[in-house]
This record gives C-alpha cells, sequence and structure tokens, in this order.
C-alpha cells in the first residue's frame, strides 16, 4: 500500500565509523537507509535509488561534499540534503543553503538533534505522500457524474439530479454564468433512460434569428431562399435522446411558441413541409437570466416558461459555495498538470486562501482560466500568488484610479471590510461576525481613509472621526 | 534629503509587515493578514548625520524568488531579510535568498533581522549561527515587532550604511 511506501536515506560518509552511528540512531521501521562512503558512488547510489533524504559529509577524499551535494540536487531537486561538517563554518553553512542544501549540522554529531531534523523530514514526506492520497481520494468522493463539490449547496443539487434523472421530459437548469449548467445537462443526459442516445446541443444565443426555426425544426428544399436542400433539424437529430437547449432565454419569440407545441405534442414540422412527424425527444433547457422577468416584461412567452420550470435546478454561484473551491483547485491542477505536461502538487495556501476569498463574477469557468493561466506561468511543482492573473490577485485593492499595487494594507482593510459588509446586505452586526473583529472595529475600518460610515443605525459605538 | 528604496524580503509571515508598521507607526498587531503584492510605505530618518528618507518596500513572504518577485527589488539600495527566530525554515529560506538577491543586486547593502525575540525561548536557530553571520561581516539583529525592541536600531544602521555607501560612491564618482 502507499502508506508504507518507506522513505530512502542515502547517508554518505568517508568514515566508516560515522556511517556506523548514524545508520544505528535512525534505524526505523519505514525508513530504508543506505550508505556509502565513496562520493564517486553516491551518485551512482541516489540515481539508482531516488533516496528523498541525504545525508552528506562535508569533508571528503576524491569530491568535495558541496560538489557531490551540487550535483544530487541538479539530479533531483526535491531531494532534501543535510549537511555535516566537522566544525562550525559560517561560511560553508551559508554555502550549502545556498547550494541547495536544506540544512546542516555538525559533527561531532549529537543523536538527538539527528534524529529530530531527519524525523521531520521523513514525518514531511509521508505528509506529501498522504496529502496526495487523499486528494485523489476525495475528488473521486466528492464528485456526481464529473461535478465537483460538496458544499450542502450542490449536493442538495446533486439529490435533486439523482431524482429528475429517471424521470423528466424537460428540464430548466438556472444559474449565472460558468456555474456548470451544461456540466448538468450532460448529467441529467446520462442519467436519463435514453443515456445511450443522442445528446444534441442547441446554443440559441448563436444562431442568427432568422434561421433558429430551420434549426431547430428543420425545412425542405426551396422552402426559403437559402434553403438548397432539405435539412434535417435538431429535434428529428435528438429523437430519442436529449436536446439541450442551452442561452434559452435568447430564443425569438416566434420560434417560443413552437418549441412549445413541439413539447406538447412531441411532433415537429420541417418548414415548407405539409405533415408533421413523430419525434421521442427530453428537453434540457438552460439559462442565465431571469426568465420570470422576461415573462413580466412580455420577452419570454409565460406557458413556455411555466412549462419548463415544472422541474428547475437552479445552481449557486460560486462564491456562495467557498467549500468548493479548494476541491474544484485541485480538480483543474490535475487536469492543467496533464494538459501542459507540468506536474503540479498543487497551491501554496496563501494562494489558496486568495483564490477562497475571491468573488468569482465569471463563477466555476472564471477559476478554470485563471487556474488555467497559473498552470502556465508557473513553475512546478507550486503555483503561488504571484503566478494567479493580476485581476485575481488586485481584486481587494481596486480602488478607482489609484496604482492597485502601492496600497495601504489599511485601505486593502477598509475595501474589504465593504465588500463584506455589503455581501452581509449591511448588516454591521453579521459583518464584524465575518470579518472576526468587533463592531468597533469595523466602524475604524470603515472609516479609515476618509471614507465615513455614512447613515449609522443607532448603535452606541463610537467611530474614529477621520484625520 | 536622500532617498533610498528598501526592500523586505523573507519567508511569509516572519513578520515583515509588522516591522514596517511597528517602525514607521509604532503600531503592532497580533493578527496575521499576509501581504499580497507589495505594500509601500515610508518614513523619514536621521541617520549618518544626514535626512534620509527610507522608502519600505513590503514584498509577499518568499521562499525563493521568482522573476516576478525580482522585478519588485529593481533600482533598490538596500534590504532587510526578515527570520522568524521560532522557525528554522525561516532561517534557511534567508540564507537562500540572500544568494539569489545579491547575485543580481551585488551593491546593495543589507541587514539581516532576527525577528519575534519576544518568544525566544521557542527559537530554533542558535546564537552561533548568529554569531558566525556577524563574524562574515553580516549585520545582524535580534528584533521584536511586537515589543518594538531592536527595531529602530536595525532600519538605522541599515540607514547609516546606505548614507555612507552613497556618499562613497558620490565622492568616487
Ligand atoms: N510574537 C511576535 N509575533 C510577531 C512579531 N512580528 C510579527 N509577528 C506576528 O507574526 C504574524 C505574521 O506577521 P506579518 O508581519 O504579517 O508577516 P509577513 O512577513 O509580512 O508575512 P507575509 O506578508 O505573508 O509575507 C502576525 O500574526 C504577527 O502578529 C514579533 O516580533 N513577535
Ligand atoms: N461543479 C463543477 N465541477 C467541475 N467543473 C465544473 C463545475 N462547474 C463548472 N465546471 C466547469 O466550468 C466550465 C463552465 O461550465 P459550464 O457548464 O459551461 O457553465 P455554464 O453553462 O453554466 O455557463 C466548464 O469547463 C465546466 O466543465
Ligand atoms: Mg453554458
Ligand atoms: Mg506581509
Amino acid at each position: 500500500m502507499e502508506s508504507h511506501r518507506p522513505v530512502t536515506l542515502l547517508s554518505v560518509d568517508d568514515d566508516p565509523l560515522s556511517l556506523e552511528l548514524i545508520s544505528h540512531a535512525l534505524e526505523q521501521p519505514g525508513l530504508r537507509i543506505l550508505t556509502c562512503n565513496s562520493p564517486l558512488r553516491a551518485l551512482d547510489i541516489a540515481r539508482d535509488e531516488h533516496p528523498q533524504i541525504v545525508l552528506l559529509d562535508l569533508m571528503m577524499p576524491g569530491m568535495s561534499g558541496l560538489e557531490l551535494l551540487k550535483q544530487l540536487v541538479a539530479m533531483d531537486p526535491t531531494v532534501d540534503v543535510i549537511l555535516l561538517t566537522a566544525h562550525y563554518s559560517t561560511e560553508a553553512a551559508v554555502e550549502a543553503i545556498q547550494y541547495g542544501a536544506c540544512d546542516y549540522l555538525n559533527k561531532p554529531l549529537q543523536v538527538e538533534r539527528l534524529q529530530e531534523r531527519v524525523g521531520g523530514l521523513i514525518a514531511e514526506w509521508r505528509r506529501r505522500n498522504k496529502v496526495q492520497r487523499l486528494d485523489a481520494e476525495s475528488l473521486e468522493a466528492n464528485q456526481f457524474q464529473g461535478i465537483i463539490g460538496h458544499s450542502a449547496l450542490m449536493l442538495e443539487v446533486f439529490a435533486r439530479l439523482r431524482r429528475i434523472g429517471p424521470h423528466f421530459q424537460t428540464a430548466l437548469i438556472t444559474g449565472p454564468t460558468g456555474t456548470g449548467k451544461e456540466l448538468v445537462a450532460q448529467a441529467l443526459h446520462r442519467l436519463s433512460p435514453v443515456a445511450s442516445g443522442p445528446f444534441v446541443i442547441c446554443n440559441c444565443a448563436a444562431i442568427p434569428e432568422n434561421l433558429v426555426e430551420s434549426e431547430l425544426f428543420g425545412h425542405l428544399k426551396g422552402s426559403f431562399t437559402g434553403a438548397i436542400s432539405d435539412k434535417t433539424g435538431l429535434f428529428e437529430a435528438a429523437h430519442n435522446g436529449v436536446l439541450f437547449l442551452d442561452e434559452l432565454g435568447e430564443l425569438p419569440l416566434a420560434a417560443q411558441a413552437k418549441l412549445l407545441r413541439a413539447i406538447q405534442q412531441q411532433e415537429i414540422q420541417r418548414i415548407g413541409a405539409t405533415h408533421v412527424r413523430k419525434v421521442n425527444v427530453r428537453i434540457v433547457a438552460a439559462t442565465n437570466r431571469d426568465l420570470l422577468a422576461d415573462v413580466e416584461r412580455k420577452a419570454f412567452r409565460e406557458d413556455l416558461f411555466f412549462r419548463l420550470s415544472m422541474v428547475e435546478v437552479k445552481l449557486p454561484p460560486l462564491a456562495s459555495r467557498p467549500d468548493d473551491i479548494p476541491l474544484l483547485i485541485r480538480h483543474f491542477i490535475r487536469q492543467f498538470s496533464t494538459r501542459y505536461g507540468k506536474e503540479f502538487e498543487g497551491l501554496r495556501r496563501r494562494a489558496e486562501a486568495l483564490l477562497v476569498r475571491y468573488h468569482w463574477p465569471g463563477n466555476v469557468r472564471d477559476l478554470e482560466n485563471a487556474i488555467g493561466y497559473a498552470c502556465m506561468m508557473a513553475e512546478p511543482p507550486w503555483v503561488d500568488v504571484n503566478d494567479l492573473p493580476s485581476r485575481i490577485r488586485t481584486a481587494e485593492v481596486q480602488a478607482p484610479g489609484s496604482d492597485t499595487l502601492l496600497v495601504t494594507l489599511d485601505e486593502i482593510q477598509r475595501l474589504h471590510a465593504q465588500k463584506v459588509l455589503a455581501a452581509v446586505g449591511g448588516n454591521k452586526v453579521k459583518a464584524a461576525g465575518v470579518l472576526g473583529v468587533s463592531r468597533a472595529t469595523l466602524y475604524r475600518l470603515l472609516s479609515s481613509g476618509g471614507t465615513a460610515a455614512s447613515g449609522e443605525d443607532g448603535d452606541h459605538e463610537q467611530h474614529d472621526a477621520n484625520g | 534629503m536622500l532617498h533610498f528604496k528598501v526592500c523586505l524580503i523573507g519567508s511569509f509571515g516572519v513578520g515583515k509587515t509588522s516591522l514596517v508598521k511597528r517602525f514607521v507607526s509604532s503600531i503592532y498587531d497580533d493578527r496575521y493578514l499576509t501581504t499580497v503584492g507589495v505594500r509601500v510605505d515610508r518614513r523619514e530618518l536621521r541617520a549618518a548625520g544626514h535626512d534620509v528618507t527610507l522608502v519600505l518596500w513590503d514584498l509577499a513572504g518568499e521562499d525563493n524568488f521568482t522573476g516576478l518577485s525580482m522585478k519588485h527589488l529593481r533600482g533598490m539600495s538596500g534590504y532587510i531579510l526578515v527570520v522568524d527566530g521560532t522557525r528554522r525554515d525561516s532561517y534557511l529560506a534567508a540564507l537562500r535568498l540572500q544568494g539569489e538577491v545579491a547575485a543580481e543586486h551585488p551593491d546593495a547593502r543589507f541587514v539581516l533581522l532576527a525577528n519575534k525575540s519576544d518568544l525566544r525561548e521557542d527559537w530554533e536557530i542558535s546564537p552561533i549561527e548568529l554569531e558566525g553571520l556577524s563574524g562574515e561581516g553580516w549585520n545582524v539583529h535580534a528584533t521584536s515587532a511586537k515589543t518594538g525592541d531592536g527595531v529602530e536600531e536595525a532600519f538605522e544602521q541599515l540607514a547609516g550604511t546606505l548614507v555612507e555607501a552613497a556618499l562613497s560612491a558620490a565622492q568616487t564618482a
């Protein structure tokens, strides 16, 4: 099993007594110890055995420890090398670190310190190993039909899809752009009894208005200018399967009437044809518009809206489910690692924290693009804050007209406080709770930088005067 | 008035932002808000008999420099390497960073601050190691952004070094 994969340590020293002491001191289950008394042979062993940890004596005949250190690190940049120096020399220590050693110890070796340092490294290697495994497990466990998520909001969505999937004739997926509506449509197809039938996508926004009906229902040759041959419509193409009408809100009113008829009667009429054809098509429609508002201003047919909204799946914006963000990050990191042939372990913690806090106006698609960009920019194995697109890095300091880099921490705090306050609908008690500060501090944050919090709500707490 | 750009460099969480805050406005805050990008502050002081403005660039913590952060260092006269005394990794990272930065900015002067001296019982670097660095010609100070111990002296010493360097450069020119 992976968790028992031993950590390998290579100890290189020309003094056999020293090697014996080290082997003895470090002997423990799960640690494979190799020893070697010649620097030249050490390189061969390292190449063959891939030790994660190397203990290296600085003074050896043949090749200096520093030279060997350089070569070991060049061969495997992830190796942890601890340099052992006979007497403490700051210069050598500094040099060793700058050549890539992870630490140095003085001889005579203090067994306890040696055990402590090596123990720390072993624990670190085990942890990395485990994190990788947990990642894999958690991605498998926290997805449904390829849709990633484990927030309460998404679990609700999954439960709904599971219930709807086998039975729906029509379904409406709503949610802001980039929340995964197309993924959900595909999931519904896979869960439906017609999973082996076609899944046909029609992007209603992408078809010119005068061609919509011909696209959906087909036409006969000569039925209008440009109809140079018979054409099968998407409805017929989706026979015994699912037709996905993306961006349904963009469908012209005239086509809406025909769509409703097609759904209700399960029959269509090609343009120019005199007879109707029977079809068996399940409809999944998606929109990021507020269709009800469109109904009210007569831009969308009420009867079609009610027919479709009988079965509705609402996708929540990404910012409302920050717990999903780390999972999605891992998913996309993996995806882009493969795509770009770069091996990333993940994001540095503060880069991840930044992404979790971001407001994601473009939702998951936006996050996907950000990770894609970062994976392109970053040097493996880690993605850090500086690799992220600048609009995300500087999101919290976007004061109009200010140079976003040259902004004080106070300014960032004030803007963040304002954002949180807006997000909780102006409730200062809630905002203070979210920010983890007292209300008095919140007032101070809001009033710093000249824009005093206006419209007091009768609180007794004092807030600082400006200036 | 002499102006110097000075960058604060070191691993994350070692106290760069706190040190600047302490030096510029005598404030200390226990909360940790990681720095994103760069934050620039300034303070005027007298050093080596001259009025000096230090323009302090507080960078996001790094264990090593990517091209991007290197860019922020452009035009600096000096830098402050900050180490969290309670974290050996931050000390080793500073030794590494010093190599990287000195290679690109051989003329820049620097001081090393071993910060969080108020937590000295928990330190993971030994006095011998710090003394060794002093012996090699490094300027090393123990500081606490929390209590203010050593902070003023450290910044002042760097400012003094920068003044001297600037004056001797002017003379030879
Ligand atoms: N006890 C103690 N804590 C300190 C001291 N200096 C900073 N801290 C704390 O250490 C944490 C990190 O401090 P920051 O000043 O934000 O560190 P930084 O180096 O700017 O971190 P990044 O911006 O992430 O690179 C905060 O919780 C500080 O309150 C100190 O001298 N003593
Ligand atoms: N929950 C999710 N898990 C994994 N990928 C997702 C998720 N939500 C969205 N995506 C990805 O984000 C992108 C945008 O999703 P999409 O379904 O096209 O959004 P919409 O149709 O709502 O605008 C796609 O690449 C999709 O694979
Ligand atoms: Mg879409
Ligand atoms: Mg900081």
